[in-house]
């Protein structure tokens, strides 16, 4: 089911294409409306099946039936999910709109994969599945960042990459961790089985698991080299990508929140109230309005994490929903706000002196350091 | 198993080393290549039953005691997937640094000529 979806994106945005070329404005809006349904009807008939799938030889299926209630909580995520991402988009289209010059055909494209890749994240109930869908949601951001042609968008991307590799390897450490021990990675299997929640080593599985998801989501402590990566894009891309990212992996986090245990939750909200307090403490000091735009979707994103635990932790599963929806929405409207005059955006300058070499390094010694840090205190905690 | 345990985790190592001491793109690239190779190999010695046979399943009498011969299938499936996704991101990877090259003349991130 996956790989149909992509086929037919790619077929029919193979067939677009050269339309994009003649009628911009209007083939946008198409194709987004086009593949946006397309994506969701196919996923939404293909996810009884791909939520449902249990590796062989499991025989616990008694389980199954606590796993109804679990259902629904997904569900009505699922449902409240599915609504924000589809505002954010009419956004986007909206907001594209008055920058169209500053969105390349490439970003378009790149946009269809993405697509599937938010609504395979959303609806899947599989780890292993999730994982493939944030790799082609990831890996499509690329190709909507790199619009700019230039020197520090090049080390940027380059940088992006190296962590989220490391981040993705990291993420399917912690699956293969839980299949070894319980032979499933299905989420109503496993939430529904207190005896998988609190086994030690569901705690590290889900640690490495977060901390991919949050080192994904631009959450990593004083996320300095995350900053130069939106930077580099142009104006619409920046406002989805500075908008999405938190959105679809904040809903991650609340599906996996049954793995979150109480430290690891302490950690994440001391991580994100961190995040708040130095990304505000930037915002405030900048004068130029592009650099308070980033450091405010960073300030945003961190906003949702916090909100979104703090209110899964009442269990309140539909004020998730409203509280995502309603602050996506209220950081649309401050990110037009803060937007600069209409058109293109002016090139970015190739200032090579301000990227040293050490920061990819920097940045995979830190991530290294935050996992083992995550993992030694859920070690002290038991 | 034990054995493949330690030869992949040693291989995880040496490639996070690698990723964290060099500079030049192309070793970065051959160490990000280790370090996922070393995930793989993790993955696949979950699915590593002593005594079993691969599950190619083509007659009847192995299909009809295909529990007790084969080892686990899904390990295999999962590090196929992750196989394809690794190459994807290093052929990214190239590109990126193929691009770097040519506008900077090095393959030592943050040094220009």
């Amino acid at each position: 089911m996956p790989l149909s979806v992509v086929f037919v994106t790619l077929t029919i945005a193979g067939l677009i294409m050269p339309l994009i070329k003649q009628r911009p404005a209007m083939m946008l809006n198409l194709t987004m409306a086009m593949h946006f349904l397309l994506g969701l009807l196919l996923i939404l008939i293909g996810s009884g099946w791909i939520g449902t799938w249990r590796p062989p030889w499991y025989e616990n299926t008694a389980s199954l039936g606590s796993g109804v209630s679990i259902s629904l909580m997904l569900g009505t995520t699922e449902f409240w999910a599915i609504l924000a991402v589809i505002s954010m988009i009419i956004l986007f289209i909206l907001s594209a709109y008055r920058h169209l010059r500053s969105v390349s055909h490439i970003s378009l494209l790149m946009l269809h994969f993405n697509l599937v890749g938010i609504l395979g994240i959303i609806l899947t109930r599989d780890i292993f599945n999730l994982y493939i869908f944030i790799e082609i949601f990831t890996l499509t951001l690329i190709g909507m960042i790199k619009a700019e042609d230039s020197h520090r968008s090049t080390v940027q991307t380059l940088i992006f990459l190296f962590v989220n590799g490391l981040a993705s390897a990291i993420f399917l450490l912690g699956t293969v961790l839980i299949y070894r021990n319980f032979g499933v990675l299905n989420f109503d299997v496993i939430l529904s089985d207190p005896s998988i929640l609190n086994h030690r080593d569901t705690a590290y599985a889900s640690v490495l698991i977060l901390s991919a998801v949050l080192v994904k989501m631009m959450q990593f402590p004083l996320n300095f080299w995350a900053k130069p990566i939106l930077k580099t894009g142009s104006y619409p891309a920046r406002t989805y990508i500075g908008v999405i990212v938190p959105l679809v992996f904040t809903y991650e986090l609340i599906k996996l929140s049954a793995l979150i245990h109480g430290t690891v939750m302490v950690f994440i909200l001391i991580t994100a109230l961190i995040n708040i307090i130095y990304s505000a403490l930037r915002m405030i000091r900048c004068q130029d309005g592009r650099q308070a735009f980033i450091w405010l979707c960073f300030c945003l994103a961190s906003l949702y994490v916090m909100g979104a635990l703090i209110l899964t932790r009442h269990q309140v599963f539909g004020w998730i929903g409203i509280f995502v929806l309603l602050t996506s929405l209220v950081q649309f409207i401050l990110l037009r706000k803060t937007s600069l005059p209409d058109g293109p955006d002016p090139p970015v300058s190739d200032d090579a002196t301000a990227l040293p070499g050490a920061d990819l390094n920097t940045a995979i010694m830190l991530m290294i350091a935050y996992v083992t840090l995550f993992l030694a205190a859920v070690a002290i905690a038991r | 198993m034990i054995t493949i345990d330690l030869v992949a985790i040693a291989l995880m190592i040496i490639g996070l080393w690698g990723m964290m001491t060099q500079k030049n793109l192309i070793k970065l690239v051959i160490a990000f290549n280790i370090f996922d190779t070393g995930v793989n190999l993790l993955i696949v010695s979950v699915g590593y039953i002593k005594d079993r046979m691969a599950p190619v399943l083509d007659s009847k009498d192995l299909r009809r005691q295909a529990e007790e011969l084969i080892v686990d299938p899904v390990p295999s499936a999962m590090v196929l997937t992750s196989i394809v996704i690794g190459v994807a991101i290093t052929a990214l990877m190239l590109v990126f640094t193929v691009k770097y090259y040519r506008r900077t003349g090095s393959l030592i991130l943050g040094e220009e000529r």
